[in-house]
Formats: C-alpha cells, sequence, structure tokens
C-alpha cells in the first residue's frame, strides 16, 4: 500500500482496480451529468488511472450502479447525451422516528437559546430538508417552527445590527400606510406572545417601540453615525407585584427596587408609556400601579371601558 | 447470453454493497464477509485478504475505515455535503439537548441521524467540530438536575395516554383537574405538564415544579380531543395591524371595521393575559365563560385601586 501511495503506480493485487474506477464514475455524476467523453477525460488525468475506458466497459459500470440502486438516466442528444444520475441509496436519510425526535428536541430548545441560535438552527434544519427531499420533514419543521414566514436571513441582519445597537433605515410595510422607510435606532430582536419583533428608538417620533419582523421587508441603509436619543423624554412607572420572586421574568425596561412583605416593587422606565401599559395590564390582578399618578389613572380609566364594554356592550 | 446494457461488474457491487452497509452502520464483520464469501468459497482463509483489497479500495478513493471491536465504523464519506460554520454549531445544539430527550428511543433516533449528519462532514466543517466547546451553546442542565424525575413521570404518563386527576397549586391554591395528558412544554427555563380537560375542552399547562400529585385513572384518554374555541373581536387601529397567530383564524371584519378572530387551543391563562394587554381594543365575543372569567380578571385589578 505504502508502495502504491508513493509512486502513484497502481498495483492490483492490493485494491480493486475496477471497483476503484466505479466509485470515480460515481462520484463525477454526482457532481453533474457527465457525457462518455467527459469521464473519460477525467480517467486520462487521474492521477492512478491514466487511462480511457471503452463505452462498453463504461457501460458495465453504469449498469453495476443501477444493481446497486442508482437511478442513471441518459439526457437528450440535444442537451449532450449525458449520463445523469437521479438517485442513489447513500444519499442522507431520515426516518419517521428520527422526525419526532428532531421535533421533540427543537420543542425543549426553541425557548431556551438564544435567537441567533435558533435561526441557526432553523436554517440547518430547512437546509436538511431541502437535501433530504422529504415533505414529512417539510411539514414536521413549518408546524414546529418559531420562525414560520420569516426571513431568517433578514432577521439575522436585524440580530447582527442590534448587536451593536445601530442607526439603520427599515422599509416597513405598514397596515395603515403601506411601504414605508423608518429611521431607528436598533435595541433588539426578541419574542412577543411568539413572535419576533424588531425593539428600537423610532426617530420620527423620537419613542421606543417595536416593529413585527414579518412587517419588514428590508434594511436600506446603516447610517455612519448614530444619533443622540439620551434626552430622550422618558416615563418612569412604579408598580407593586404580587407574585413568586421566581416566577418573575423582568424585561429589559423593569428593574427591581425592593421585596417587601412578599411584593415586589418594580420601576419601569421607557420612552413609550404604551409599552408599560400593555405589560402592567397583563400582569393582571398581581399588578398595582403606584405612580405617577396620571399613568395610573389613565390604567384605571381602560380597566372601567373594558368592563363597560362587557357589561353593556 | 448477457446482452452488452445488463453486464455488470462483480466488484464494483462488492465496493458499493460494502460502502452501503458501512453508510448504514451495519458492517459487522460476518456481514461484511457475506459479500465477499462467494470469491473464497474454496479457501476460507483468502477471506481477509479479498476484504483487505476492497477496504484499500475505499482508502485510496479518501473513505476512512475503522474496526472496533467486530465492527467497521466509517469516519468519513467522499461524497460530502458541504456543511457551514453555523451548520455545525446547529448539530452541536442538537447534540447538546439530545440529553433532554427522556425516552431511550428517541435518544437513539437523534444520535443515529446526527451521526449521518457528521460522518458526511467536509474537512471545514470538521475542524469547526473539533474546536467547538461543549459549553459554548444552550446550558441546559438546570432540567435535568432540578426536574428529571418529574419530567420522566410525565413523559411515561403522555405515552400511557390514561386519563388522570391532578392535583396542583394555582396561584396560592390547590386545584384539582381530571384530564388527558398531552406533552411537556419547555418555555423559558420553566417545565410545564401540557394536559387537556375533556369538561371545559380546554388545554392548561401546569408548571411541573407546581403539581402536588398525579393520580392515574382506569379510563384511556380519547384521541379526538377538541379544544373550544375563543372567538373575539379586535377594534380600532389594532383591527387593520393585527397578524393572525399559528392557531388562529377570522372571519373578516364586522359591519363597524371590527376584525373577528377564532382562536383554537391556546392555553386560557395565556390567551386572557395576552388579550386584556389589548385594552380597549379587544373584547372576547365567545364562550361566555372566557367573557366572565375576563370580566372577573378585570374586577380583580379594579379591586386593587379601591381602597
Amino acid at each position: 500500500m505504502k508502495e502504491f501511495i508513493k509512486n502513484k503506480t497502481v498495483t492490483y493485487n492490493l485494491m480493486s482496480f475496477t471497483g476503484f474506477k466505479s466509485l470515480v464514475v460515481f462520484a463525477l455524476l454526482l457532481e453533474a451529468p457527465r457525457s462518455y467523453d467527459e469521464i473519460n477525460q477525467y480517467f486520462k488525468q487521474h492521477e492512478f488511472i491514466k487511462e480511457a475506458v471503452s463505452v462498453d466497459t463504461l457501460r458495465v459500470y453504469l449498469t453495476s450502479l443501477k444493481m446497486v440502486g442508482c437511478e442513471i438516466v441518459r439526457t437528450r442528444k440535444a442537451e449532450g447525451g449525458k449520463y445523469k444520475l437521479i438517485s442513489h441509496p447513500f444519499k442522507l436519510k431520515i426516518t419517521e422516528e428520527q422526525i419526532k425526535s428532531l421535533v421533540k428536541v427543537y420543542k425543549t430548545v426553541a425557548k431556551n437559546i438564544e435567537l441567533h441560535e435558533l435561526i441557526i438552527l432553523e436554517k440547518f434544519l430547512r437546509k436538511i430538508a431541502s437535501i433530504i427531499n422529504n415533505p414529512d420533514l417539510t411539514e414536521a419543521i413549518d408546524k414546529m417552527s418559531l420562525c414560520n414566514g420569516i426571513n431568517l436571513d433578514l432577521a439575522g441582519e436585524l440580530i447582527r445590527h442590534c448587536k451593536n445597537k445601530e442607526q439603520i433605515t427599515i422599509l416597513y410595510n405598514s397596515p395603515k400606510s403601506g411601504d414605508k422607510e423608518i429611521e431607528i435606532i436598533t435595541d433588539k430582536v426578541d419574542f412577543s406572545n411568539n413572535k419576533l419583533y424588531l425593539y428600537g428608538t423610532g426617530l420620527e417620533y423620537n419613542q421606543y417601540g417595536y416593529f413585527p419582523i414579518t412587517r419588514i421587508k428590508s434594511v436600506l441603509s446603516v447610517q455612519m453615525f448614530k444619533q443622540d436619543v439620551s434626552n430622550l423624554k422618558t416615563i418612569t412607572v412604579g408598580y407593586e407585584l404580587r407574585i413568586n420572586p421566581n416566577e418573575v421574568k423582568l424585561t429589559d425596561e423593569e428593574k427591581l427596587i425592593d421585596i417587601k412583605n412578599g411584593k415586589l416593587l418594580i420601576e419601569s422606565t421607557s420612552s413609550n408609556p404604551f409599552i408599560i401599559k400593555q405589560r402592567v395590564l397583563s400582569l393582571g390582578a398581581g399588578c398595582k400601579v403606584l405612580y405617577p399618578e396620571n399613568f395610573r389613572n389613565e390604567i384605571i380609566d381602560t380597566l372601567r371601558k373594558m368592563r363597560e364594554e362587557y357589561i353593556n356592550g | 447470453m448477457a446482452r452488452l446494457s445488463e453486464k455488470y461488474n462483480d466488484s464494483c457491487i462488492k465496493i458499493f454493497k460494502l460502502l452501503k452497509l458501512l453508510i448504514e452502520d451495519k458492517a459487522d464483520y460476518s456481514a461484511v464477509m457475506d459479500i465477499f464469501a462467494d470469491e473464497a468459497e474454496k479457501n476460507r482463509s483468502a477471506l481477509p485478504v479479498i476484504l483487505n483489497k476492497y477496504l484499500n479500495t475505499l482508502k485510496i478513493f479518501g473513505v476512512k475505515v475503522q474496526k472496533v471491536k467486530n465492527k467497521y465504523h466509517l469516519l468519513n464519506i467522499p461524497f460530502n455535503i458541504n456543511f457551514a460554520a453555523d451548520d455545525v454549531k446547529a448539530v452541536h445544539i442538537l447534540k447538546t439537548a439530545s440529553i433532554l430527550l427522556s425516552s431511550q428511543k428517541n435518544k437513539e433516533a437523534l444520535n443515529d441521524f446526527i451521526k449521518a449528519i457528521e460522518v458526511r462532514y467536509n474537512d471545514a466543517a470538521k475542524s469547526v467540530a473539533a474546536s467547538q466547546n461543549s459549553e459554548d451553546y444552550c446550558d441546559l442542565s438546570f432540567y435535568y438536575s432540578k426536574f428529571k424525575d418529574q419530567i420522566f413521570e410525565c413523559e411515561k404518563l403522555c405515552e400511557e395516554k390514561k386519563k388522570l386527576e391532578i392535583l396542583y397549586l394555582s396561584g396560592d391554591t390547590e386545584t384539582s383537574i381530571i384530564c388527558s395528558p398531552r406533552e411537556i412544554k419547555y418555555q423559558n427555563r420553566k417545565v410545564c405538564f401540557c394536559v387537556f380537560n375533556q369538561l371545559s375542552r380546554q388545554t392548561f399547562d401546569i408548571p411541573i415544579d407546581n403539581i402536588k400529585s398525579i393520580k392515574l385513572l382506569p379510563t384511556i384518554s380519547s384521541s379526538t380531543d377538541i379544544s373550544v374555541s375563543v372567538v373575539y373581536k379586535l377594534k380600532r387601529r389594532l383591527a387593520n395591524s393585527y397578524r393572525l397567530k399559528e392557531n388562529e383564524y377570522s372571519n373578516g371584519y364586522d359591519s363597524d371595521g371590527n376584525l373577528i378572530v377564532v382562536n383554537t387551543k391556546e392555553e386560557p391563562d395565556i390567551l386572557l393575559s395576552r388579550l386584556i394587554k389589548y385594552g380597549e381594543n379587544c373584547e372576547i365575543l365567545t364562550p361566555k365563560y372566557m367573557k366572565d372569567r375576563m370580566v372577573e380578571c378585570i374586577d380583580k385589578i379594579l379591586e386593587n385601586y379601591q381602597n
């Protein structure tokens, strides 16, 4: 063997030379359809083979490949009369049991890994589904995916911009006014109610906000210099939460100030009171706004209006 | 005499049969020898030499094979797939998470799939995999240390499909529910036992650490548990900007321009907490008990502000 490798001359006793040539033919067809001439050309230049084969010998190799499960057809003369490998038994396959396990493991990790990791995982699974060409796998991914309908490349790009808190201009499909350019200092990409949003400070209203990624068409530009938004008008709302401290997951706007008599005192600061209002309402009866007075009154007013709609509506 | 087009070469077939066995990870010594048995009919002692000839052929072609105990294993496939560094990371995430699968069958199936991927790594992917640190991604160990036994127990109950009576803590009060097991849900560092209550036709996600006891009932769960649908309307701006979730569909707009949404399968507590945050822009229409729950919730919050 060593001698063979060293001299690059073929010693038939040490190997199946015919088997080797059939492996080479298979590898060539795997890359692209090949004509008899192209295969022979490759054979002649191959460091070990160095010789052509007759068309009859090539046919014997192809018949052997077919016998082990390869499907090979010959293209029409107009297309060069090339041998084309349609399928073969060495392809990556996936069983029903493996799909089930993948779904299980995806569901386990999807909400516990970083978003960029989730995108990596999604892209990989979709790549495998396209290689394997298995409709069951594609259907399973579509069904379990948290990123369904999301342009994964765009989401990845937005995550990168958020990392450096860059100021970008996005093309946004607004439900009210159609396509619209929005300039935003990016903050984070995150899920809320299983939907993916881009969070950041919108420069049109100088307010923190969020945009569903499914409505973002593209990133039009990235600004070299960021606008200073440090003097943005913000509101700080204080509220107490009656909840097990281990069960509460504070948002980026929230800060734990104190824990007294089993109640958590939270302060939330944002340039967008609407975000705090939604958060407070979603916390239900376990949450009571303490200050400021006008925000507290707004919450009470909203709840009264809601009640009225249910009772009288 | 065979026609030329029907002529095949025995060595070609044998080399591919060997390769197939290796790819399927079924190449134990006897299976491999069966391929070449006819060549050594008269002299069995020649078998290892013949086998070597074919293994050498694969080696020269670039296929690496390793024999461990009585089995040959493939270390690479020459027809590899172009995997990028991110693909290798994804495989690493799957590998790390595979320890969470409680069923041995699931675990083996996933590991076999991962093995089939790894064997197709190109050189670049191999080098990324070699430099991968096992702690680089998703630390899921907390599940294992904290809830291992409970998760295994609930997984078993899901497989058995028997009706259950679960006693659990809901807030500060102990609650009992008769239900059918559905699945285990992992969300934001919380593990929930997802069950279906036939009486209310609702799905409940019970945090595993809130479960006090589970009693097995003798009846088997029905396979056709149909969840009750919750219909709500969205008003004003939200009616135009709302994007339906996966478990929702819309019956269009009513005469006042409100969007009518039909929601199925969403856990009632989660749905209520989501809808209440839409404020006066959302109103539950049916079923009545969900409307009542919403009003009850609003009243409870308003009680907070009465003093």
